[in-house]
């Protein structure tokens, strides 16, 4: 809950849903005037961010006037910060004017991709539209973290271990990585053998056992580092382990809707050969066929009513 | 349960865990011994035992659970190893796996393709059995 004060410019009427708040309980505490015919009025907002994230743009105006115009009071509850003034140049308008200009300028450089252009001399409301560059040192810094562009494994040396495995470019030949699965298995082996040291040591002369908890944890960080490394590579595995499973699936697709489709068709020929048959109930009484079955029941039935 | 590299991952850490679990018991159970002819073990009174650094245990319970100790290590280290075989892609080199990605994908669009004719075959089937089945009238 927090108060702050509205020049009556800027009154607050009705029910109000902002992103993120929900000053729709809000009441008015006070009134009083103050200077030259200027009425301040008190409200308390009642904060609740499980309220419909539901904003208008002008309720986030209104918000951001009220914000600056009162940023004493604001400054020990701070609510959530405004969306960047930007925003506004993001009209339909200035969206489809900049692609014009993007595709006139690669047509003119006679560049295939019109989406990775830069235009040097924009207008100024469209100046926001454009992407600033890549940072030139490949560097950035978010929060006070430095990020780089490129999102690499820091290599072991730069942490002080010792590299218990041999160089990318020595191992793996044919880029296969059976050497990797050997290397890991032999850490493996030489962690329970190192931790049987560092249990006889620590058993006979504890002093000397700080060397054999650096050996195990250089083993565990080479065992960790090996593991990172492979990443990548599982990455693609399992995209195409997922590519494979979805051609399996839109073929066993395409062959059960082909199944149902020729049943159908063997269905309608059957229905086909059957009315070339003249139905039994139609059939017309051949006078002439004294061994027609019918033609009793006809007789008798000619003779009945006639 | 996550992908066989995060399996390994935790699979090692948990080896580090039972490293860490296993001194420590070794550290908290075992035996006093003398170190030299002087020397005597005070016995503590057993509700102040908890509070002691080392708690002996008997040592059949101690040899027994130091075996047990050592038998889960050495299962971890096998687990390791299935884990390390049956990594993914282990032959595929990453030219490999982009010649397949790329035949997949071209596999894909074909197949994609052909089921949708094969949805347009059967939207042409259905429509011609419901023109039968509306021209069957009592003749």
């Amino acid at each position: 809950m927090f108060t702050w004060v509205a020049s009556s410019g800027h009154l607050l009427g009705g029910t109000r849903t902002c992103r993120y708040l929900d000053w729709a309980p809000y009441e008015r505490l006070g009134r009083d005037a103050v200077g030259h015919g200027t009425r301040r009025l008190t409200y308390t907002v009642h904060f609740s961010p499980k309220h419909n994230p539901i904003a208008t743009i002008s309720h986030f105006e209104r918000l951001s006037i009220i914000i600056t115009m009162d940023e004493e009071q604001q400054q020990t509850a701070s609510t959530w910060p405004p969306p960047p003034p930007f925003w506004k140049a993001f009209t339909p308008d200035n969206i489809a004017r900049i692609e014009e200009l993007r595709k006139e300028t690669a047509e003119r450089a006679g560049i295939q991709d019109p989406s990775s252009i830069r235009i040097d001399s924009l207008p100024r409301e469209l100046r926001n539209l454009q992407p600033p560059p890549e940072p030139a040192d490949g560097e950035w810094r978010v929060f006070g973290d430095k990020y780089g562009l490129k999102d690499e494994l820091p290599q072991l040396e730069d942490g002080e271990i010792r590299r218990l495995f041999p160089n990318p470019d020595e191992r793996d030949q044919d880029g296969k990585h059976f050497d990797r699965a050997t290397i890991l298995k032999r850490l493996a082996k030489s962690l329970l053998l190192n931790f049987l040291e560092l249990t006889g040591l620590l058993a006979t002369s504890p002093e000397a056992a700080e060397d054999k908890v650096t050996d195990v944890r250089d083993l565990f960080i080479n065992f960790h580092h090996l593991i990172n490394e492979y990443r990548p590579h599982q990455a693609r595995e399992s995209l195409i382990a997922l590519m494979q499973s979805q051609l399996d699936r839109t073929r066993a697709e395409t062959n059960a809707i082909r199944d149902a489709k020729d049943h159908a068709e063997r269905v309608l020929e059957g229905l086909g050969s059957i009315t070339i048959e003249e139905p039994p109930n139609y059939k017309t009484i051949n006078d002439e066929d004294p061994f027609d079955p019918d033609i009793k029941a006809w007789n008798m039935l000619v003779d009945q009513y006639t | 349960m996550g992908d066989r590299l995060t399996q390994l991952q935790d699979a090692v850490d948990q080896l580090a865990t039972q490293f860490i679990a296993s001194i420590n018991y070794i550290n908290q159970h075992h035996s006093l011994e003398t170190l030299g002819p002087r020397d005597q073990i005070v016995v503590i009174p057993k509700q102040e035992a908890d509070q002691q650094e080392v708690d002996p245990h008997p040592e059949d319970v101690f040899r027994a659970a130091l075996v047990e100790l050592a038998q889960d290590l050495i299962t971890k280290e096998q687990q390791i190893e299935l884990l390390i075989s049956i990594l993914p892609g282990l032959d595929n080199s990453e030219q490999d796996q982009e010649r397949n990605i790329r035949e997949l994908e071209e596999e894909l669009k074909v197949a994609e393709a052909q089921r949708q004719e094969a949805i347009k075959e059967r939207e042409e089937t259905l429509a011609k059995i419901n023109a039968v089945i509306r021209s069957i009238r009592r003749p």
